[in-house]
């Protein structure tokens, strides 16, 4: 072997090396591009992690990670060094800790007391307060969060009862205010919050025209949508800004299909998707100025997996993700961003149901 | 692989003088650089058997894990090698690397070439086998699958027995978890050496 041989050789070891063994993108994702996904998988006790590349799922390993029993709902931290799990079955908030280098969550004990059977979770923007909705206690309970540690104290007037059995709830963008849904009066609950404080807006509760279980908002925050689980339908209502009082748009309640248990209003505010449970799809509106929904043309609905539960957006609108309790799956939807339309692309496998899902940054 | 250009002395008075000035990270570069600047050298001899062991580090793609970024791994390599000819052989290596989160072990085996210039030997090889993995988050999860390392290094001679493997670097290609790693390692310690086969001659396992 002579010296311009060997020399050939070891540029195809250089090549290569720099083509691939220094490519942080090949299978794995840039990490200038990567986000992460946690999912809680309520009868599995544990919670599901993803990279997301590109929209695309793929599972961190050494997850699922351990979690508190029955997780029903998870927030993220505005800093995205803390999550928080409501366990409706333990009746108390656990705390996980983000590896920022390998995405594990690592639970924090101990868990923080809450009502009886917590299953909804909100948390402002600044990362101040966390509000967790008790079905089986009917109140609200608020916590004031450790910027440090990430850790639980729960305020003073805290739990603030609210309606029978509050099954979802929504902080408004600006987190001027939260809105319960109580399927069971038909009603949806205001709060203005005033650091971590609630107070009943004027004339709370409000009709949602049927069984309200899911909640959306606009990112102006000047409609608020409710499904209506047992109505087929969905509510919008107009929110006062002064006031945080409610009130129904004309045109409204619209069709949907069947159990409708989920909305989104998209990031840019044109769309509005309603997840329906008892007809696996996905409906899909236009949303005009008066804050009226008109079923899309083309792509009314959309198919996903079986019962799905939740509907979840990343930050620009580009890719959506639905949770499915019957195939126990995620769908990855794309939208268009011309028409609303949706298109799936990817579905996820878990070993256990989805009861709920964050995307971190 | 004996030195002909100058008494093995004097290579290592040489090289003893210079030592505080090589950096590891630019020690493939001076490998190069020095051996641009030997005399051309008459033929040498190959070594019949290598038996290189030392200290490898390990930059692994462990973003298809879902880490963040890569992750760096020390540990060691070792490899014997039995040449056939001047120079052709096969080589086998046995390669392992740990961090606080992930532990990588690769055994692999395959042809490997090389020659002789001066007291230096270069050498390429590649090899396939077997590796795994283990990743500490979560409960913890293991993983077996196959490896192709693709690479080659520089070793200078020190004695009649002995020489230094200045580096050795390899471009390592996993495919744990149904994913796909690559990765670079970067070795380098001492190789003991046995028989020696001049340029040209016939292949034989009487050597």
């Amino acid at each position: 072997m002579g010296a311009k041989t060997f020399a050939g050789w070891l540029l195809i070891c250089a090549m290569l090396a720099g083509n691939f063994g220094c490519s942080g993108d090949n299978g794995g994702g840039g990490s200038s591009a990567a986000h992460t996904a946690y999912v809680t998988l309520a009868a599995g006790n544990s919670i599901a992690a993803f990279q997301v590349n590109q929209g695309a799922l793929r599972a961190v390993v050494g997850a699922p990670f351990s979690a508190g029993p029955s997780p029903v709902s998870i927030v993220a931290h505005p800093s995205g060094k803390f999550v928080y799990v409501a366990n409706a079955a333990e009746n108390d908030i656990s705390l996980f800790n983000v590896d920022s280098s390998t995405r594990e969550l690592k639970e924090v004990m101990p868990r923080t007391p809450a009502g009886t059977s917590p299953n909804a979770l909100a948390i402002d923007s600044a990362g101040s307060f966390l509000y967790a909705a008790n079905r089986l206690s009917n109140n609200i309970s608020v916590y004031s969060i450790n910027s440090g540690d990430g850790t639980l104290q729960e305020v003073s007037g805290s739990p603030v009862p609210t309606g029978l059995a509050p099954i979802s709830l929504l902080l408004t963008p600006s987190n001027k205010y939260l809105y319960v849904a109580s399927g069971n009066l038909g009603e949806v609950f205001g709060y203005s919050v005033n650091s971590g404080g609630l107070q009943s807006v004027p004339t709370s509760p409000f009709s949602a025209g049927g069984n309200p279980f899911g909640l959306a908002v606009d990112p102006g925050e000047h409609f608020l949508y409710a499904t209506n689980f047992s109505e087929k339908t969905v509510t919008g209502l107009s929110i006062n800004q002064a006031t945080g009082s409610l009130s129904i748009i004309p045109g409204f309640p619209v069709t949907v299909e069947t159990t409708p248990v989920a909305a989104l209003v998209h990031p840019s505010g044109k769309y509005l998707y309603v997840v329906n449970l008892g007809s696996n799809n996905v409906s899909a509106f236009t949303l005009d100025a008066t804050g009226l929904a008109t079923a899309l043309t083309t792509g009314a609905t959309t198919s996903v997996g079986t019962q799905p539960l939740f509907i979840v957006s990343n930050a620009s609108g580009g890719t959506i993700y639905v949770g499915n309790q019957g195939s126990k799956t995620i769908t990855q939807l794309t939208v268009d961003a011309s028409t609303g339309q949706l298109t799936s692309t990817a579905t996820t496998n878990l070993n256990s149901a989805p009861s709920s899902m964050v995307l971190l940054n | 692989m004996s030195n002909q250009s100058l008494p093995n002395g004097q290579w290592r008075y040489r090289l003893a003088g210079i030592q505080p000035l090589i950096k590891f990270r630019s020690a493939l570069a001076f490998a190069i650089l020095f051996s641009a600047l030997l005399v051309p050298a008459l033929a040498q001899d190959s070594p019949r058997v290598q038996l290189f062991g030392g200290y490898s580090f390990l930059s692994f793609n462990s973003q298809p894990f879902g880490f963040t970024d890569r992750t760096s791994l020390h540990g060691f390599t070792l490899a014997p090698s039995y040449n056939l000819t001047h120079a052709f052989g096969v080589s086998a290596q046995l390669s392992s690397q740990y961090g606080s989160q992930i532990s990588v072990r690769n055994l692999t085996a395959g042809p490997q070439v090389m020659f002789t210039r001066g007291n230096m030997l270069f050498f390429g090889h590649l090899l396939i086998g077997k590796g795994r993995t283990f990743v500490q988050v979560g409960e913890g999860a293991g993983n077996s699958a196959k490896v192709l390392e693709l690479g080659g290094g520089i070793d200078l001679g020190l004695s009649s027995h002995f020489s230094v493997r200045t580096v050795q670097a390899d471009f390592v290609h996993n495919s744990f978890f149904n994913g796909s790693q690559n990765s670079v390692r970067i070795s380098t310690g001492l190789v003991y050496h046995l028989g020696g086969i001049k340029k040209g001659r016939k292949p034989s396992l009487t050597d």
